[in-house]
């Protein structure tokens, strides 16, 4: 992609950005305060969740109470950021069935693009930024402090963690385009992420394998956590590293070859 | 009678349509029960107990919960929203059927839907994890859980009906929705038993028309709730507030109705 185009990109992601937020403003001020509420609200039960099991058990496969509730608001949050942009598969059946999805496919721009990002939710952002200073209260409160290096390392996992789960996405979306079945495999989807919310070691040995390589779940925020408690040896995300380009690039070719079977049928 | 029974058939027709969808809603199903188990083996699987609750006690309160999820809160009167938005409630209304009834008869083909296939998965889940499951043999307990699940399942009914109704005020039916489920979530008692709260939490919980959708059933199933006649005295007085607020808001809302989009 040259750089003319990733300006271009750009450009259209803010414009349709702007446009969503000025929507929201405008005619839906009570609703966003309620969506805000119940995303505070959920976290808030599942930390409860965490207090109820952790708090009278005092171990959770190793882990403390404050740890635990850490790498929750620890995946909370970069579930939020990876989530922020990637909305558009939420609608994007709807836009197969209505016949939208052929305008994308006229559009000079990748139709993967507005698949998977012509919807970012400006409420997210909102969210994200009381999640941002809960997080840092949680690494206090876990004893631990972020230096530089540490900050560094979070950073690249959540790029590698964002590479997977758009690679997620495009197959899902991808299964959309052949199938017409989206929101169930989406919801899926987030009910498998949700399992990151706590330390994956409880999964066995198995589940823990499937969450760090195969999917994104463990980088949400058990392997950060576990870098910054010391348990992890950095030099394994290159293997991850590594993972999230194969997965990418399986998922494009995927993509593509649903494609091939889109017939327009609906316009 | 037989119009609504063609709606049932014509309601389960509809499931079998997208096969694809279908099956991932019921493996989604199964990984709701997936999630508390680790957490729950992850504490207790090596012995012990917390708050009373051993592992094996947890998880077939868990493993309940799961089955009694699917029966209550498997609904299609969440469409009522869109139905109303979409201008689609016309159609219901200009035809001789209660609208009402349409929605409960297509709440009960979704029930009987779920039921058919967790009878499927059940065995697939105790064969895989093998969670202890307490079969009560005491008739009046037995008797006293269907009564519970009858009123759990009207109380959702109209709890539905309620929040879908504010289509007619508002477009945005999903805020409110998502908020009424994650209070839900919390306070029906499926992320865990409410009994693991502090009293003073558990007793406002028990205030709430949500605990007699799942937490309620499940005790007086599992026989551990000393104050039957309380609790389903109190899912009774719900059930009737609920019925009330339903017609009255109903009533409101027709006035206001303009089939806006047909």
């Amino acid at each position: 992609m040259r750089k003319y185009h990733l300006r271009a990109y750009l450009r259209v992601w803010l414009k349709l950005t702007a446009q969503l937020f000025q929507s929201q403003i405008a005619n839906s001020r009570g609703a966003a305060l309620l969506f805000i509420m119940g995303k505070l609200l959920r976290l808030a039960t599942a930390c409860l969740l965490v207090y109820v099991v952790v708090g009278r058990a005092k171990l959770i496969s190793g882990y403390s109470l404050n740890q635990a509730i850490f790498i929750l608001l620890l995946f909370n949050l970069i579930q939020t950021f990876s989530q922020l942009f990637l909305r558009g598969v939420y609608m994007f059946r709807q836009k197969v069935i209505d016949g939208t999805f052929d305008f994308y496919l006229l559009n000079p721009l990748s139709e993967l693009f507005y698949s998977l990002f012509s919807y970012t939710d400006p409420l997210d952002i909102v969210v994200f930024i009381p999640y941002l200073f809960l997080t840092g209260w949680g690494l206090v409160n876990a004893g631990y402090a972020l230096t530089v290096w540490s900050a560094l390392i979070i950073l690249l996992i959540t790029i590698l963690t964002f590479i997977m789960v758009i690679s997620w996405h495009i197959l899902i979306i991808s299964i959309g385009v052949r199938y017409l079945e989206v929101d169930n495999t989406i919801m899926l989807y987030r009910d498998i992420e949700r399992m990151g919310a706590f330390p994956v070691d409880i999964y066995g040995k198995l589940g823990q394998f499937l969450l760090t390589y195969l999917a994104p779940f463990a980088l949400m925020a058990t392997i950060p956590a576990k870098y910054i408690f010391g348990q992890y040896n950095p030099l394994l995300l290159i293997v991850i590293a590594f993972l999230a380009y194969l997965e990418l690039r399986l998922s494009i070719w995927f993509w593509q070859r649903c494609l091939i079977h889109y017939s327009s049928s609906s316009s | 009678m037989k119009k609504y029974w063609s709606i049932f058939k014509i309601t389960l027709q509809e499931y079998f349509v997208y096969r694809l969808n279908m099956i991932m809603w019921r493996v989604r199903q199964i990984f709701v029960f997936l999630i508390p188990f680790f957490i729950w083996k992850s504490v207790l699987g090596e012995g012990g107990d917390i708050y009373g609750y051993t592992f094996a006690s947890v998880i077939t309160y868990l493993f309940g919960t799961t089955v009694i999820r699917s029966l209550v809160m498997g609904s299609r009167s969440v469409d009522l929203g869109w139905m109303i938005n979409s201008g689609y409630l016309t159609i219901p209304l200009m035809r001789p059927i209660g609208t009402f009834r349409l929605l409960f008869v297509r709440d009960l083909a979704d029930k009987l839907y779920n039921l058919s296939f967790i009878l499927i998965e059940i065995p697939l889940l105790l064969y895989f994890f093998r969670p202890p499951v307490f079969l009560q043999s005491d008739i009046s307990a037995i008797l006293f859980f269907l009564l519970s699940l009858l009123m759990a399942i009207l109380i959702y009914f109209y709890i539905n009906i309620i929040f879908g109704s504010l289509a007619f005020w508002s477009r945005d039916v999903w805020a409110p929705r998502f908020l009424l489920m994650v209070i839900m979530e919390f306070a029906t008692g499926a992320m865990f038993p409410l009994d693991m709260l502090p009293d003073i939490g558990r007793k406002l919980a028990l205030l709430t028309p949500f605990p007699y959708l799942l937490y309620v059933p499940m005790k007086i199933y599992l026989g551990q709730d000393s104050h039957i006649a309380l609790s389903l005295g109190l899912a009774f007085g719900w059930l009737i507030l609920l019925w009330y607020l339903t017609r009255r808001i109903w009533q409101k809302g027709l006035k206001l109705y303009e089939a806006e989009g047909r």
